[in-house]
């Protein structure tokens, strides 16, 4: 939570409000959510649908990361000396996923398989995901050191990780991409005063690389703490490919039993 | 001093001797000749400089515009994102970039990488160039307006689209020959 206390003291002192910063596990989210346990939200783009659709959430803005700025895409790999050249290679090898909740770490290499004509359920031998922590980085390496066949890497996190010098881009082939759907977003629940949402919206979108503020005598960078380029204004209509992408995976909020 | 004839036979030789080499001082320039090698040495010298450039950015490059040309996109981007590591702010880097984004249908995106690269090297817009990029940059450029002209007159206070259409006008204006 270190990493967002910058950004939570930037908008208290910005925005004039006491704000809190409450970790929430994705899958108690929308009960939480649903319980008035919070004003303001930060989820993924599946989480935001879903708050949406069920509870007409405000769109405020998303967050910018990575070459896609406010997108990012899901992407399923192998390694490069791997005997797996196509998606239909993957049929009874092991496979790797990310959170169940996870736009581009999960829902979209579902999708991927799904539109190839693949059962992600049947046509694998073998499929988990990670426990813990760093659960995107853990499918990554899963993979780089021979423990799965493939993982459904989020294409973020391989830019991070190549970056940060953790992966070289030559050690995977890409078998498949998704399209590229808008990422981490903020929002605002329905009954929020409109000129509270505004301020917090324009607060965020005012943000700099520069912007510093203080944390226990120490000025810390708001953006470069919470791995954030900056925050950028997307519209509603935006993550229609999510909606899109959710359906054909049987995703909430459109899951039919 | 001047007490007899000689004496005044050397000091009258002496300053016409002077007089010539101050008059060969003033009017003798350099001549077409050695000024034509001079401009040939420096057209050499750009050309060299040229050429090692190239070949700088084939040897370093080389691996991304493979990736590109094979169609592997995003191993592309992620080969770039390890040569940044190397090769910070290059604009090369940036000039790809902004070519293989605008392939993935991302012209904002591509746009501000493109503005990157030219305002790092100008020689992208210049025609003479051997990395002259001119028709992409103009063709991206030339999406990109009427594209982020719509997106602010639904959503004026949109700042990324402001900035991306900032660069989109710088592109066209250094295009059109317009300064920094």
């Amino acid at each position: 939570m270190q990493r967002f206390g910058p950004l939570t003291r930037y908008l208290s002192e910005k925005v004039g409000v006491n704000f809190e910063a409450v970790p929430v596990d994705t899958q108690d989210f929308e009960g939480r959510f649903k319980a008035g346990e919070f004003t303001f939200t930060h989820t993924n783009s599946i989480l935001y649908v879903m708050l949406k659709h069920d509870y007409d959430l405000q769109l405020i803005a998303a967050e910018k990361r990575g070459q896609f700025g406010p997108r990012t895409a899901g992407a399923i790999v192998v390694r490069r000396d791997s005997p797996i050249k196509s998606l239909q290679d993957l049929k009874g090898k092991r496979m790797i996923f990310g959170p169940q909740m996870a736009p581009t770490g999960y829902m979209a290499q579902y999708d991927l398989m799904l539109k190839a004509g693949l059962d992600p359920e049947r046509d694998l031998a073998f499929s988990t995901i990670p426990q813990g922590s760093f659960k995107h980085e853990k499918l990554i390496y899963g993979v780089y050191l021979g423990a799965f066949d493939a993982a459904a890497a989020p294409v973020l996190d391989l830019e991070t990780m190549t970056r940060e010098g953790k992966i070289a881009a030559d050690d995977f082939r890409i078998l498949a991409q998704s399209e590229i759907i808008p990422y981490c977003t903020f929002g605002a629940a329905k009954t929020t005063d409109a000129a509270l949402v505004e301020k917090f919206r324009k607060a965020l979108l005012e943000l700099t690389p520069e912007t510093t503020v203080e944390i226990d005598g120490e000025r810390r960078k708001v953006l470069g703490a919470a791995w954030v380029d900056g925050f950028e204004a997307l519209r509603d209509q935006d993550y229609d490919p999510v909606r899109a992408m959710a359906k054909r995976t049987n995703m909430p909020p459109y899951q039919v039993y | 001093m001047l007490r007899d004839r000689f004496d005044r036979l050397c000091i009258l030789g002496l300053v016409l001797v002077a007089g010539a080499l101050v008059a060969l001082l003033v009017t003798a320039g350099p001549s077409a000749g050695r000024q034509n090698d001079g401009g040939v040495e420096r057209r050499v010298e750009q050309e060299m400089l040229a050429q090692a450039r190239v070949a700088f950015l084939e040897r370093h490059y080389g691996t991304v515009v493979s990736m590109r040309d094979r169609g592997e996109l995003q191993s592309a981007l992620l080969k770039l994102e390890e040569l940044e590591r190397q090769l910070p702010g290059e604009p090369h880097g940036a000039l790809l970039r902004g070519e293989i984004l605008h392939r993935m249908g991302l012209v904002d995106r591509s746009i501000s990488s493109l503005a990157l690269a030219v305002r790092g090297n100008g020689d992208y817009i210049d025609p003479a160039s051997p990395l002259n990029q001119r028709d992409l940059i103009a063709s991206v450029a030339g999406q990109a307006v009427p594209l982020l002209r719509d997106r602010l007159r639904g959503q004026p206070d949109d700042r990324q689209a402001v900035a991306v259409l900032k660069d989109a006008y710088y592109l066209q204006s250094r295009l059109a020959g317009g300064c920094e």
